[in-house]
């Protein structure tokens, strides 16, 4: 005999699974933006990295000490730069 | 910092401009004399790489020499200024990035002189730290560099603040996704929310605060005098115009224009002036006519020849 109460918590676990597996997709998207910004903002404070004009250097030159983690995403982003289909694939994988 | 507060106890700032040879040095010289005479406390300095007010009052460059009771001169010294700003980046770097030792970036540092913008900054940086000193109720006379600098100076307050507020901007919706992020996964671990401080978004406040500031004392015509100087001479007339249409855009207003060596016996603008130089005069609020003196060693000879600047 099936017993209610097996079912019943046996629900609540998988939609508690699914639950987070949302959550973190949904999380993933949302750092994936971030990094996306964080490189955005990098690349604009240092342009000359992809051939643009510098904006006034006081203004990167006082951030530069701050800029550290800004710096690790362009670096990681420019390396991944000529494989953009996986990195496509890795926002797709989620989803 | 805290220049924001100065701006009520803020010095009267007087800015010279104008093409080079046609008198500055020698024109804010002399109403920084004429403005000490009258027992008003005057700094004059200059930011010339041309070393002129050295040159008429034998100073050392970098230096700061008491003329009188009411008189302080000031030669800026751009390369040491330019040196000290850069090692102390150079040094800020070397406790966050570590590994920058393994590039020896000081090694750099003449060569980052050189940068393009590093000129205009540091002059700033001057400004800055002139008016955070005592400076209360003081007229400081300000002998500009050449035209092209000293624009890339005046224009670099609002340049910095536009970029600053699109930044901060984009910043902004960085920290909003890092809160979003932080708040799911501290929930996960049951964690409370640690906030900690976003170091470039409190620097970009901290600068275009400062910008700011600075752009509302050069737009307040009351604290801040933009003079010009030039000669009846079709290139520094052609200067002078090119000077106020890019102050214009900048919405910075000129105060006076000193028409310097100027030699017609005739009392105003006379018939002998260029219709170029009469029109320059309709843009601005005062006109001086100051004739030409033979130069001598003696600026307190001097001033006895020239109108009240």
């Amino acid at each position: 005999m099936i017993d209610p109460k097996k079912i019943k918590s046996q629900l609540c676990r998988a939609l508690t699974a699914f639950w987070e597996l949302q959550k973190r997709e949904a999380t993933d998207l949302i750092e994936y933006e971030l990094h996306e910004l964080e490189n955005l903002f990098a690349l604009l404070v240092y342009s000359p990295f992809i051939g643009l004009p510098l904006p006034p250097s006081s203004v990167a030159y006082e951030l530069l000490p701050y800029m550290e983690s800004e710096l690790k995403a362009l670096l990681v982003r420019s390396t991944r730069a000529s494989d953009m289909l996986s990195d496509i694939a890795s926002v797709f994988d989620g989803l | 910092m805290n220049i924001e507060s100065r701006e009520r106890s803020c010095p009267q700032i007087e800015i010279f401009l104008g093409k080079g040879g046609v008198g500055k040095t020698t024109l804010s010289s002399l109403r920084a004399l004429q403005s000490s005479s009258k027992r008003q406390k005057t700094q004059l300095i200059s930011f010339d790489p041309a070393h002129n007010l050295g040159d008429i009052f034998h100073l050392k460059i970098g230096e700061e020499y008491q003329y009188n009771t009411f008189l302080t001169l000031k030669e800026f010294d751009m390369e040491k200024r330019s040196r000290d700003y850069l090692s102390r980046l150079t040094h800020l770097l070397e406790g966050i990035y570590s590994y920058q030792k393994a590039f020896h970036l000081d090694h750099y540092l003449k060569l980052l002189e050189l940068s393009p913008g590093v000129a205009e900054y540091v002059i700033l940086l001057e400004f800055i730290d002139l008016l955070q000193s005592d400076v209360r109720g003081m007229r400081i006379v300000m002998d500009m560099p050449p035209t092209a600098l000293s624009l890339r100076f005046m224009a670099l307050p609002q340049v910095n603040n536009l970029w600053c507020q699109k930044l901060l901007f984009l910043r902004e919706q960085i920290i909003d996704k890092k809160e979003i992020l932080e708040n799911i996964r501290g929930r996960r671990k049951g964690k409370a929310n640690t906030k900690e401080p976003d170091k470039v978004y409190e620097k970009l406040l901290e600068l275009n605060k400062k910008m700011i500031t600075i752009q509302d004392i050069f737009q307040n015509r009351d604290l801040c005098r933009i003079q010009i100087v030039c000669t009846d001479e079709r290139l520094s007339i052609m200067e002078t115009q090119k000077i106020i249409q890019c102050l214009e855009s900048l919405d910075l207003k000129v105060k006076t224009l000193y028409i310097n060596k100027f030699e017609s016996e005739e009392p105003g603008l006379s018939r002998h002036v260029s219709k170029e130089l009469k029109d320059i005069s309709k843009k601005v609020s005062h006109v001086v006519l100051v004739p030409f003196i033979r130069e001598t060693d003696d600026m307190s000879h001097m001033i006895n020849h020239v109108p009240e600047l």
